[in-house]
């Protein structure tokens, strides 16, 4: 966020914008892109906004958009490949941080020895990111995919309201090719969402990813905790107990006002004629 | 005019010089605070006497949207229509919070408000919940007897907007989406939910609506007066600003209302009393948005079938925010509203 962050301030602050690549209507948008992407939706859009508000003709659009798409097939794959190369740095520095416990490069080594449960997270830690890797890929090629068959869709209906080809169609507002893309893709996009496979999709994303934090989690607080140091999960602790213990004087509460409706009942009971 | 235009550019430095903060445009005094909530009062001289009307806010998001603009203010339209309004406003939880539930907030804090209310004006209040705060105002109502006084008064009426009820609809988004995700191990990873990557999720269900075309409008304000940009950027700022969710909650919500059905199933319990809804036997009136993409009709249509007492129901034309901002929830649904609170004894 923070860089496209700064490309936006410095937009408004008054620089020259019209003459900069910053100034356009999809470099703005894509200020907004941060980690609260969790379906990779809004990427993708910055870069369609972006492909459409450079071109001058419904021909340049679409071969804009294709090529927007693969760029973000491509960024994908890297963030993919990325994920793995984050995670050996963690453990690396983990290992650093927390040198008496003993670690296993690899996830084949059976649970073994005084340290099986730290074995059987590494194992699990080995399993859980590819079935996230595999879940991430998964999602994201569904959206692509989806994205191209919108561009597909988005030349057969401009070639279809001009009755002609889009290679000889005229030069067209971006606001107008952006608006056509829109009509087209919208719906699709609905569609898409509402397919059982997609939600499918999407939940396995989620699972996969919350069992691999989790996994990332308990080593963290396993080598925080081997240091003598307070864990996440320590705070857990507290502040699970802390919620038992205002739960518990709640419900006394709660008993008491009852005990005292019953009696003040009772009272106007026998204070009645 | 093309989004890269001088004018857009103009556009854009007179939204980030506008005011974006989401602050209610009506005075408020707090009155009393709860566990996780601090409870608002909005009385003016005028409406001192009238009859008590407790807002129950969703906890997701933040009350502000209920009080954006002088013309468009739910509760401005409530307190002309002579009700003392009150409104309980969720504090976020911080980490130490993650573990709050559903019954917490319930037989908690809404409870304790409303015992507080009834104590002050020698009546119950009416209830209204929003969105979520519906499905917990009705919990609370199912349980009030239950209770014995302990989980608060019944209301003396309830009114729900946009609730999801039955989220059994294949049409229902959001719980279609929800139907295969493990919350419990979700929420185990993150603690809280973070507001912001709800506001993301809610985002990608209509990601063309709240991108291209809406910041489109914001193109189209090039000739508009800065009033009209200040409300822009207020209702941007409301929908990205929401507050965290306490994980626990968030995934008893997500279970239970979204993957279970269990209000309408009848298999919801709190603190192990189970919440059955035709135990809410108040006077109950119920609207929805026909084109609500979060809560669908189908998920807050017909709760009079399955409450104890008499269920008045009105849908509008309009998706789920115009029936908090639009003419026409203020034209027709709130005035319908407050003449119907009129009627109940």
């Amino acid at each position: 966020m923070s860089a496209h962050h700064g490309e936006v301030t410095g937009l408004m602050a008054g620089e020259d914008a019209t003459s900069d690549k910053n100034a356009n209507w999809s470099d703005w948008l894509s200020g907004l892109r941060d980690s609260a992407d969790p379906l990779g939706v809004w990427r993708l859009m910055e870069r369609g906004s972006r492909a459409l508000d450079s071109a001058q003709t419904p021909a340049e659009a679409t071969r804009r958009l294709a090529a927007a798409i693969d760029e973000e097939r491509a960024r994908q794959q890297h963030g993919i490949t990325q994920l793995d190369q984050w995670l050996k740095h963690w453990a690396q520095g983990l290992r650093s941080l927390a040198p008496l416990l003993p670690d296993s490069d690899t996830g084949d080594v059976p649970p073994l020895g005084p340290f099986p449960r730290r074995q059987a997270l590494l194992q699990d830690l080995a399993r859980q990111q590819m079935a996230y890797q595999a879940a991430l890929e998964a999602h994201l090629e569904s959206v692509t995919t989806l994205a191209e068959e919108c561009t597909a869709a988005f030349r057969e209906a401009l070639a279809s309201e001009s009755g002609a080809p889009v290679e000889s169609l005229p030069v067209m507002a971006p606001e107008t090719l952006l608006e056509r893309w829109t009509s087209v893709a919208e719906p699709r996009y609905e569609a898409w969402l509402a397919e059982p496979a997609t939600q499918a999709r999407i939940a396995a994303l989620v699972n996969a990813w919350s069992e691999l934090a989790a996994t990332l989690r308990t080593l963290t607080d396993d080598g925080l905790e081997a240091l003598g140091l307070p864990s996440a999960r320590g705070m857990d602790d507290l502040a699970e107990e802390l919620q038992r213990q205002r739960r518990r004087h709640r419900q006394d509460m709660a008993e008491l006002r009852r005990e005292m409706a019953e009696l003040r009942a009772r009272l106007d009971g026998d204070s009645s004629p | 005019m093309t989004p890269s235009t001088p004018q857009f550019e103009a556009v854009l430095r007179r939204a980030a010089a506008a005011n974006r903060t989401a602050q209610p445009v009506t005075p408020s005094s707090v009155v009393m605070e709860t566990d996780n909530a601090t409870l608002y009062r909005y009385a003016t001289e005028d409406t001192a006497g009238g009859p008590p009307l407790l807002i129950v806010y969703s906890l997701v998001n933040r009350p502000a949207i209920l009080d954006l603009s002088l013309d468009r203010s739910v509760i401005r339209r409530l307190l002309a229509g002579g009700l003392d309004v009150h409104l309980l406003a969720w504090r976020p939880p911080g980490q130490a919070r993650r573990y709050l539930g559903l019954s917490d907030y319930v037989l908690g804090d809404l409870a304790d408000a409303s015992a507080w209310l009834d104590r002050r004006h020698g009546v119950p209040p009416h209830v209204l919940g929003v969105c979520q705060g519906g499905v917990l105002a009705l919990c609370q109502a199912a349980l009030a007897d239950a209770g014995a006084g302990g989980f608060g008064p019944r209301p003396r009426s309830l009114t729900t907007l946009a609730a999801p009820v039955d989220t059994g609809s294949p049409g229902d988004q959001l719980a279609q989406l929800a139907r295969s995700v493990d919350f419990e191990a979700l929420t185990r990873a993150t603690g809280n939910v973070a507001g912001q990557a709800l506001a993301g999720i809610f985002a990608s269900l209509k990601p063309f609506a709240l991108g291209p075309r809406r910041y489109r409008a914001l193109a189209g304000l090039a000739e508009a007066d800065d009033a009209a940009v200040d409300a822009f950027m207020r209702m941007e700022s409301w929908m990205y600003d929401g507050p965290d969710l306490a994980g626990r909650a968030f995934a008893e919500f997500a279970r239970g209302i979204y993957q279970d059905n269990a209000l309408v199933r009848g298999t919801l319990a709190l603190d192990g009393h189970p919440v059955d809804l035709a135990r809410v036997t108040c006077p109950v009136f119920s609207a929805h948005a026909l084109d609500d993409h979060l809560v669908p009709p189908s998920a807050a249509a017909g709760l009079g079938r399955h409450v104890g007492g008499p269920c008045e129901e009105l849908a509008l034309p309009g998706g789920h925010l115009g029936l908090f901002v639009s003419a026409r929830a203020h034209q027709r649904l709130y005035p319908t509203l407050i003449n119907w609170l009129r009627t109940i004894p």
